[in-house]
Formats: C-alpha cells, sequence, structure tokens
C-alpha cells in the first residue's frame, strides 16, 4: 500500500528538521506574519512583539526535530508564542492593562474568546486596508501618533488644542477602525 | 459613571495611560458588563495593532532577522558561511567526463572540507588543471574571514573614530574593539545579549556573550539564553543573571553599575571572594577597590524603544534623501534603467523603469521573485530565493560605456557563479556580471572570436575577454546590504569594480567591444543544456549551470556612461541605510 505524498508544508517541515535554512526561512515566511500579531495585541510594546516573535520562530527551529512533520505548524506555533509569552510576563513584571493583574485576565480570556486560530493576522491586514479609507487629516493624525511616535501633549500644543480632546478623538478613531476591521474580517472566507 | 467617561477610562487603558485606580474602576465595570470587557478588548486590539504596523508596515523585520540570526548561529556553530566549498578547480568538461567516476570521491572531500574549513588549509582540493575549454575561467574560492560574534543591529547617528569600524547595520562583528565617536548603536552577541552603546564610546567584543567597556556608557539587555553574558569595565566585572542593566565608565572615577530589571553580580578584578549581588533599582560605583551604593539613574542610558524609534526616524530621513538623488539620476540623459522598488503594490509583477529617458519595453518582469522589505522601512525591494527566480528587462543597443549599480543584499553564495545581469541572446559584446562563490565581482564579455566557435559550434580559448574580478565581499557581509558598481568602457576596454563607493579592482577587456545588455535577466540565467542558443554549456561542468542569486535587490541602476569614483562614492553615501 504506497503512502499519500507529504503536503508541501511537510516537505518543508522535514527539510527544516534535517537543519534546511532556506526551507525554514520559507515556513518563517509562511507564519511570521500570524505569530507577531498574535504578540502585538497581547503587548505593550510592538518592538517588544517583534522581539519575542523572533525568539518564537528561533525557539521552533532548536525544537522543530521534535515535532510530527504531518501536523499543522501554525498551531503549534502559536503555542510556543504564548508560552513565551507567558514566561516574558512573570519574568519582566510586564505592567498589565490598567495595571491590574485581574483586568489582565479577563482580557486575556476576552481575547481568546475574540480570536480564533492566528486570527489576529488577517486583522492586521484588515487594519492596513481601513487606515487607506480614513479621510486625509485623520490618516495625518494617526500617522503623526503611531508612525511618528509623536506625543499626545506635543501634538495637541501645535493643533491649539486640549490633550484630553485629541486623546478622544484618536480613541474615537481606532473605534471606527475596529468596526471597519470586524466588518473586513467578518466578510473574510474562511 | 456616564458611558463617555467609561470611554475615557477604557483609552487611557489602551494607551497604557491608566492609574492603578482606573484600573480598579474599569475591572469592576468589566466584570459585570461583559459589553465593557469586549469593548476594552477591541480597544486595546487596535491600539496594539496601529502600533505595530506603524513599527513594520509591511511586516518584514521579523522574517529577515529569524533567517540571519539563524545563519548567524550557524556560521557561529561551524566557523562556516554557507558558502559550497570548491571541490574543482579548471577542470573542463572533456575531462570531467573521465572525471565522473571520481564523482563520488568528490563529495568525500567536499565533506573532510568542511571539517576542516577553519583550519589554515587552502590549497585546491583537486588539482587544478588547464583546460582551454572552460568558458569563461574559474571562480574565485571563499577567502577565509575572522568569525563573528556580533551583529550591529541597529544605529544612530553613529560615528566611528576609526575606519576600520566602518560597520553599517546588519554587519557580522568579530571579536575586537568598536570605538564610537558619537551617536547611538544596539550590538546584538550570537548569544543574545543587546548592548546599546552610546558615544563616545569603547568597547571590546570579546566573544559571543562577553564585551569590555574601556568607556562611555552601555545598557544590557540579556534575554534567557544568554544568561551569564558578562560586561567588564576597568577593575571590574558584571555578570548578568537574567537583567537589564546600565554600565557607565566616566572619564574620571568608578565604573558605576545600575540594575533596570532583575539582578547581577558584581566582582573586582583579582577578588576570589563570592561575588556582590545587585537587584532591581540599585546601582553601584567601584571607588578605591570597593563597591558604593550611589542612587540609581536608569533614565541616563539609553533604551531599546527609544533607540528603535529614533533609527526608523532616522531611516525615514535617509529613505527622503535617496529619493532626491534617485530623482536627479532619473533625469540624467545617459540613465538607461532606474528600478527603485517604491511604488510597485505587492501583487504587481512588473517593475517600472523611472528613468526619464528610458527605452520603451525597459519594463522589468518578475519571475518566481516575490516582494519583500527593503533597507528603510516602508521601502519595497525584491527577492530572490528559489533556483527559478530573476528578474527580465531588455535595454536595446550597442554603448560605448556602461556604468551598473545595484544595492543588494547577499544572503549566500551558493554558486560557484552567482548572477547578477546575464544575457538571454548572445553577441560580441555581450557580458556576465557575477559574483564568484568567493565573493568576487566579475566581468567577462564575449568577444568575436566567441561568436565565431559558437557559429561553427565548437568553443575555443579566447573567446572571452577577461575575465575582470575584484575582491567585493566575505561570508562577514551576508544578510546585509552593500552597493556594488562596475564599469565598462569601450574606448580603453578598462572595467572597474567597486564596492560601497570604493574601487576595489579593475582590468582590461582585451578587444574594447561596446558592451551590449539587450534582452537581460538579473539574478539568474537562463542557458540550459540542449539549447543551441548555449552551446558552450555542454562543455563546463554541471555545477556552473545553475547561477541563481540568492538574496535582496533594493536598486538597480544602468546608465551609458561611466561614472567617476566621485559620482559612485555620492551615490552610495545617499543610499546607505
Amino acid at each position: 500500500m504506497s503512502e499519500n505524498p507529504p503536503s508541501e508544508e511537510t516537505a518543508l517541515i522535514q527539510a527544516a528538521q534535517r537543519g534546511d535554512l532556506a526551507a525554514f526561512s520559507v515556513l518563517v515566511e509562511r507564519h511570521h506574519g500570524s505569530i507577531r500579531a498574535c504578540l502585538a495585541v497581547r503587548m505593550n510594546h510592538a518592538l517588544e512583539a517583534e522581539d519575542l516573535a523572533q525568539e518564537t520562530l528561533i525557539v521552533a527551529f532548536r525544537k522543530l526535530p521534535e515535532i510530527d512533520a504531518t501536523r499543522p505548524l501554525g498551531p503549534w506555533l502559536r503555542g510556543v508564542a504564548l508560552n513565551l509569552l507567558a514566561n516574558y510576563r512573570r519574568k519582566f513584571r510586564a505592567i498589565p492593562v490598567g495595571a491590574s493583574e485581574e483586568l489582565q485576565g479577563l482580557l486575556d480570556a476576552q481575547m481568546a474568546v475574540d480570536f480564533r486560530e492566528a486570527d489576529e493576522s488577517s486583522r492586521m491586514g484588515a487594519l492596513r486596508d481601513c487606515l487607506e479609507t480614513l479621510d486625509g487629516a485623520a490618516r495625518a493624525l494617526i500617522h503623526e501618533r503611531y508612525t511618528d511616535g509623536a506625543r499626545l501633549e506635543d501634538m495637541a500644543r501645535r493643533l491649539g488644542r486640549k490633550t484630553s480632546a485629541l486623546s478622544m478623538q484618536l480613541h474615537r478613531l481606532r473605534g471606527l477602525l475596529a468596526a471597519c476591521i470586524e466588518k473586513k474580517t467578518a466578510s473574510m472566507p474562511a | 459613571m456616564s458611558k463617555d467617561e467609561i470611554q475615557e477610562l477604557i483609552s487611557r487603558a489602551a494607551t497604557g495611560a491608566a492609574t492603578e485606580a482606573d484600573g480598579r474602576t474599569l475591572l469592576e465595570i468589566c466584570k459585570t458588563s461583559p459589553e465593557w470587557l469586549e469593548e476594552l478588548a477591541r480597544h486595546v486590539t487596535t491600539e496594539r495593532l496601529l502600533a505595530m504596523v506603524a513599527a513594520d508596515p509591511h511586516g518584514h523585520i521579523t522574517a529577515q532577522e529569524v533567517t540571519l540570526r539563524l545563519q548567524q548561529e550557524r556560521i557561529a556553530a561551524t566557523g562556516r558561511p554557507e558558502f559550497v566549498p570548491a571541490v574543482t578547480r579548471r577542470i573542463g568538461f572533456s575531462r570531467w567526463l573521465r572525471h565522473a567516476a571520481a564523482a563520488a570521491a568528490i563529495a568525500a572531500v567536499a565533506g573532510f572540507a568542511l571539517k576542516y574549513w577553519n583550519s589554515a588549509h587552502t590549497a585546491p582540493i583537486v588539482q587544478a588543471e588547464e583546460d582551454p575549454f572552460s568558458m569563461d575561467g574559474p571562480p574565485s574560492e571563499p577567502r577565509e574571514s575572522a568569525p563573528p560574534v556580533a551583529v550591529l543591529k541597529r544605529m544612530v547617528n553613529a560615528r566611528w573614530q576609526d575606519a576600520a569600524n566602518d560597520f553599517g547595520t546588519g554587519a557580522l562583528l568579530p571579536a575586537g574593539w568598536l570605538r564610537l565617536t558619537s551617536g547611538t548603536v544596539e550590538v546584538e552577541f550570537l548569544r543574545g545579549a543587546q548592548v546599546i552603546l552610546t558615544g563616545p564610546a569603547e568597547l571590546r567584543l570579546d566573544g559571543e556573550n562577553a564585551a569590555y567597556l574601556q568607556n562611555g556608557k552601555a545598557s544590557a539587555h540579556v534575554p534567557e539564553p544568554a544568561h551569564g553574558f558578562l560586561l567588564a569595565a576597568p577593575g571590574m566585572q558584571v555578570v548578568d543573571l537574567g537583567t537589564e542593566f546600565g554600565l557607565n565608565v566616566p572619564a574620571t572615577g568608578g565604573p558605576e553599575v545600575h540594575v533596570f530589571e532583575g539582578e547581577v553580580t558584581l566582582a573586582r578584578d583579582g577578588s576570589t571572594g563570592t561575588p556582590e549581588k545587585l537587584n532591581l533599582g540599585n546601582a553601584r560605583r567601584l571607588e578605591d577597590g570597593t563597591f558604593r551604593n550611589i542612587p540609581s539613574r536608569p533614565a541616563d542610558f539609553p533604551n531599546r524603544q527609544e533607540v528603535a524609534t529614533q533609527s526608523m526616524a532616522e531611516g525615514r530621513e535617509r529613505l527622503k534623501a535617496w529619493q532626491a538623488e534617485m530623482n536627479d539620476l532619473a533625469r540624467d540623459p545617459a540613465t538607461l534603467l532606474s528600478y527603485t522598488f517604491e511604488d510597485e503594490p505587492q501583487w504587481s509583477r512588473t517593475v517600472g523603469n523611472k528613468a526619464a529617458a528610458a527605452p520603451a519595453d525597459s519594463t522589468g518582469t518578475l519571475v518566481g521573485a516575490g516582494w519583500t522589505g527593503g533597507r528603510w522601512p516602508g521601502k519595497h525591494a525584491v527577492e530572490l530565493r528559489s533556483p527559478g527566480d530573476r528578474l527580465r528587462f531588455s535595454i536595446p543597443g550597442n554603448h560605448e560605456a556602461l556604468t551598473c549599480m545595484a544595492w543588494l543584499r547577499v544572503d549566500s553564495l551558493p554558486n560557484p557563479f552567482n548572477a547578477l545581469l546575464m544575457p538571454t541572446h548572445y553577441q560580441a559584446g555581450s557580458f556576465h556580471w557575477t559574483l564568484e562563490r568567493g565573493g568576487d565581482l566579475r566581468v567577462a564579455m564575449l568577444n568575436e572570436a566567441g561568436i565565431a566557435s559558437l557559429q561553427k559550434n565548437k568553443f575555443g580559448p579566447g573567446g572571452w575577454d577577461g575575465p575582470v574580478s575584484a575582491p567585493a565581499l566575505s561570508g562577514m557581509d551576508f544578510g546585509r546590504w552593500i552597493f556594488l558598481a562596475t564599469t565598462i568602457d569601450a574606448a580603453t576596454g578598462l572595467c572597474t569594480h567597486y564596492r560601497d563607493g570604493e574601487a576595489v579592482g579593475s582590468g582590461k577587456l582585451a578587444h574594447k567591444l561596446p558592451p551590449h545588455l539587450g534582452d537581460v535577466e538579473f539574478g539568474n540565467w537562463g542557458a540550459r543544456r540542449g539549447n543551441p542558443e548555449y552551446p558552450w554549456i555542454e562543455w563546463q561542468p554541471r555545477s556552473w549551470d545553475t547561477r541563481n542569486f540568492v538574496g535582496r535587490l533594493d536598486e538597480l541602476v544602468i546608465l551609458s556612461r561611466v561614472l567617476s569614483q566621485a559620482e559612485i562614492s555620492r551615490h552610495f553615501q545617499s543610499g546607505m541605510p
């Protein structure tokens, strides 16, 4: 009885298990977006999430020989990432949301419900599209705050507005973007 | 509490501005109202996604760095970059056939070569033999280079004291001194410790997990795999126990250690006692051979978030300066081709030629190759990885002179010849622009005798002018952006190679033929055995057939004149990442 030929991903995992870096780099290209998005929504700083996503993939490469190459890689990588995140929070005493461990616990549970497997990545893609739909002034505001890293106080001074009013405007923009993301991801094919 | 007030609480919590009192209030609200908990999750998620999209708009930072880090680990483990070691030198096809039975032996020799890569063994493994039928001369062999111990991850306004330290971002760093006059650099050791150095400072890299700070300020972040990282200073040593700490060696007074996270051990040089432990929030200075408590001043040290943000801001400024230079270059009437890889959407399979005098049909076509991140945040590049990947385009006519320039990230040199520009049809003046296995940049040009040989289907010696080769890179350059340029002048026959704006070698092409491009490929070679268009391929070793380039292309420019050293240097300066 002949066995079914391995899927392309299985073949790549098997090659990477033998130490083939080129094969692993294809897997990295394929999965790193999901891993970084999964971590980004659970961490306070984007660059810390970048670092931990990188660490996840490095650890994954080392542990790869231990896994069954015929099983999907994505959920396993996600598990590695969330384990590393738990260690990270413990070790570096990451500040919980609202400075409350209990609130962070509620939020984690809510996120576990909100995100189906690897769904964070599709939300990041949707966010890029949603940003394009904002009008020029709103987009400039988002750009200044997030891309240029401007402080709210400096932005408010430049615009001649109150910091609290600007903060709430950004909050409303986040709400609009969240609604847009939900609409887009809801209409994506499964 | 009104809905607006709850929204304000959520806004503060999502942006990290909430107080403990805010957190307690929000907790009570979320406990009793799932709708508000959902709203909080929505805002926290969106805030963080926005930050992530801003940090890396195209989502390539991690993928690039993971592959690079694994490659570095492999280099560290084996002392060997991913070169394919040479096992043959100048063995022509006629002899190759007779030697075919020896292939297995050669494979065994290759294993031997790998094992002894770090030794002083440099002699060819199979004895060189002259062969008049080899196509355009054998490639160079990999040169030995010092093993790397760290990577230069980021730079902000960095000025080095020594020209020998003139490293670019992404450079692999060997053991030795880094002398920084001003600015800030982030060094990532191969075991994972990250050190931010603020100039003026002198840091000696002692190994994959050790360094010595002679003077200046450094802060270290040490992830788990790098625990035990040793940072020494005059008279003392700091060993990490899972931490983030700062070390300051001022011009006058003793060195100071400030612990920001976790704990470290401190030991005086020559001390035999138990090292002292220093915890989070504490600082000590070594004075007269004794550690004394001093106030902790974490704000005196640079942190990674600030450096990363400043580095990205500097990258955006450099991108603007480069765009201005590229706009000037596009208007130069001699510019035949200017691929900047800026405006193409990610799904595009074509590349626009920005040259004002762009020849018709000079739009590039991507085959296999995909889009990826370039030199700066938000800048695209083309990634060539698989043996079929290439960028095809056409530049008609013969030219009295040519300058070819490319910003590249070479990830490995897997083939004896690794294609930069290769013709798909040959005539006198067609040339191969390649990177040899050993890192030499090379041009070989087909001449009239070569064409006559092709027509007679009997390829003889002297069919190629050159090769003109010059050492351009080593395994230490893998994974970093480099700038390569080559000029060919038909009037003098002079061919000159440049690396990062400096001439690295030149030579004469005997017949002074006008160089010809025609239909060309970047990153690959269309020649296949059995195709009458490429008869000589039948006479070369099979190992020479595959010539795909492995890495990234961020800019490709071709001009129909010889750029001066000063012009090439200026172009390099404007494009430095």
